[in-house]
């Protein structure tokens, strides 16, 4: 699951001079105790405490026991837990508005909540969070950033989700066009039980259930909704269909269906050079390097790709995993080569050099940490690119100048550039 | 370099910012893995009036695994060694990297107040923590003095 994550380190300690401060609290609990962190997709353990997917995968290759009450605990034992994840993902969106919102006034009423909720897109994908605009801009502006924000969020999800839309379908009830596999999983039955819902009024749900693929948002407003609601809250439905993000995409998580299997633990003891080769490429990862730095490789993809396939509500595919553990590995890679274990070699302050001269010899390989190189050089590239820029620029004048003196025969001015030039090429 | 994980960021923001009574740690400018630490003796303990100077390593593996503690300054303590080294459960065994770099501080602080001899890494100091306690715990107080001064802004108003 990509959340957007914010540039500046967010603390729980952040609402405390909110006018609720006891958002502190919440927003304690929604983070894993391994990373600080938000969790993300979160895991549940049999003593009952939640970790992120991954820190906790990581912990138990070396201890087998619950980081919070040391209780015995393995791999095999964790439970996934959407709705946890959807809380969290739905929470950091809000996050930052929740604050904004409630540093601007101290008393906000039961109402203003509907905005609050509503501006939660724009503040996690339009801008940056974490730096709170100040207050009487984002009051002013929240109508006009709504409605942006809407749109880039609708766009992310379109993007993020290509397959969703892939074969779409009629409903032979309400006629709208919805992508085959919802249709088949639940809105059939959805469609067929809303004649007697409809009536209790719970409109918010019906909503839900009635769109439940983001693509549909802008195209198919089903029309007694339309109607039945006043026109001043237009705006607003169209909002909480965004709003409820989340709340649907764990409704319908029961239609994920698992396609990937578990990544077994493998006994690297009994494995040769050439099995464990065999496996690597099986799973078209590379073979390079040490024994070690194989065994060191799998064991981080397998904990990739089961946080990633088993536990996450919204897993990636395989090359993002294959590109988060090829950056993993250069920056594993890098640490070690430093060997910076005892403080004594680090407080020499050779770290630095150590690294580039084991990025250099890391740079014909598939590990070498080329986003690492490039936070090295950026002065430099930059440079040269200034460099490059200059001279395509004083070519090209050169080249004019030269044209316009063969045509009109005639110095205009002169030029130290142009004479130089001249006599280059007379040479 | 590689990047210092967000969780070291934040955990070092909050010591600086919010830090526990008693306790500093600052982060070395150079590598801000490496902490300079001082803990206050513990008020009723040998060691009251004095401030310890340790240090504290973050390794690569951090929070997979404990952070490096060590006394800096001479004490005389059943459970740390002459070369500063501390035996801690939270340091070693028990260590859970649902615990951070506050409580492993505090944690060597509770030490300080409550030595355990049947548990010693020195076993010198132990033997005698539990021969003599009386004679033990003066001489602690008089490590104390010698060499757990108070640095001049933290020392307290003799006017």
């Amino acid at each position: 699951m990509k959340l957007s994550v914010p540039e500046t380190i967010s603390n729980p300690r952040d609402f405390l001079h909110t006018s609720v401060p006891q958002l502190t609290d919440l927003d304690s609990l929604l983070r894993c105790h391994i990373c600080k962190d938000f969790l993300k997709a979160s895991v549940l353990t049999p003593c009952g405490h939640s970790f992120c997917s991954i820190c906790i995968r990581k912990y138990l290759q070396k201890e087998s026991k619950c980081p919070l009450c040391l209780s015995d605990l393995t791999e095999s034992m964790l439970q996934k837990e959407f709705l946890v994840q959807e809380i969290c993902s739905s929470y950091v969106k809000l996050r930052g508005s929740l604050q904004k919102h409630l540093t601007i006034s101290s008393q906000e009423e039961e109402k203003d909540n509907e905005i609050i909720i509503s501006d939660e897109a724009d503040t996690s994908v339009g801008t940056k969070r974490g730096t709170p605009d100040s207050p009487s801009l984002s009051s002013v502006s929240t109508k006009k950033r709504k409605h942006d924000g809407i749109t880039t969020l609708l766009m992310k999800k379109k993007t993020d989700h290509p397959q969703r839309q892939e074969k779409k379908a009629q409903c032979p009830i309400c006629s709208k066009h919805l992508p085959l596999s919802e249709l088949e999983g639940s809105h059939i039955d959805e469609c067929l039980n809303k004649g007697s819902s409809l009536e209790r009024s719970d409109s918010f749900e019906i909503l839900d259930e009635r769109t439940p693929s983001p693509s549909m948002e802008s195209s198919h407003q089903p029309l007694e909704e339309k109607t039945s609601l006043p026109s001043s809250h237009l705006l607003e439905v169209k909002e909480k269909k965004d709003i409820t993000y989340h709340n649907e995409r764990y409704l319908n998580s029961g239609l994920l269906q698992q396609k990937e299997n578990r990544l077994p633990r493998l006994d690297f003891q009994s494995l040769s050079m050439t099995q464990l080769k065999q496996k690597l490429a099986s799973l078209a990862l590379p073979s390079n390097g040490t024994k070690q730095q194989m065994v060191a490789r799998y064991k981080h993809y397998e904990m990739l790709w089961n946080s990633n396939f088993l536990d996450s509500i919204d897993p990636v595919d395989e090359n993002e995993l294959k590109r988060r553990l090829s950056s993993w590995e250069a920056k594993h890679n890098t640490d070690h080569s430093s060997d910076s274990n005892s403080i004594t070699n680090l407080l020499r302050g050779n770290k630095r050099t150590n690294a580039i001269s084991a990025m250099i010899k890391l740079f014909k390989s598939d590990r070498f940490d080329r986003k690492g190189w490039m936070r090295h050089h950026t002065s430099t590239f930059k440079a040269l690119k200034l460099e490059a820029q200059r001279s395509d620029k004083l070519a090209k004048m050169k080249k004019e100048e030269l044209s316009q003196k063969s045509d009109a025969n005639s110095e205009v001015s002169s030029e130290p550039i142009l004479k130089i030039d001249q006599t280059s090429e007379n040479n | 370099m590689a990047a210092l994980p967000k969780r070291i960021i934040k955990e070092t923001e909050r010591l600086v910012s919010d830090p526990v009574p008693g306790i500093t740690a600052e982060p070395h400018e150079d590598n801000l893995r490496y902490f300079q630490v001082t803990i206050e003796g513990p008020q009723q303990s040998p060691y009251e009036n004095g401030v310890f100077q340790l240090e504290l390593f973050l390794p690569d593996d951090y929070p997979m695994e404990a952070p490096k503690v060590r006394f800096l300054t001479k004490i005389y303590h059943p459970n740390i060694d002459r070369l500063g080294r501390i035996c801690l459960d939270v340091l070693k065994n028990n260590w859970s990297p649902a615990l951070q770099i506050r409580t492993v501080l505090l944690s060597v602080q509770a030490l300080l107040a409550s030595p355990n001899p049947n548990d010693p890494l020195a076993n010198d100091v132990a033997e005698e923590w539990i021969k003599h306690e009386d004679t033990a715990i003066a001489k602690a107080k008089e490590w104390t003095k010698l060499y757990a001064k108070p640095t001049q802004d933290e020392e307290p108003a003799k006017e």
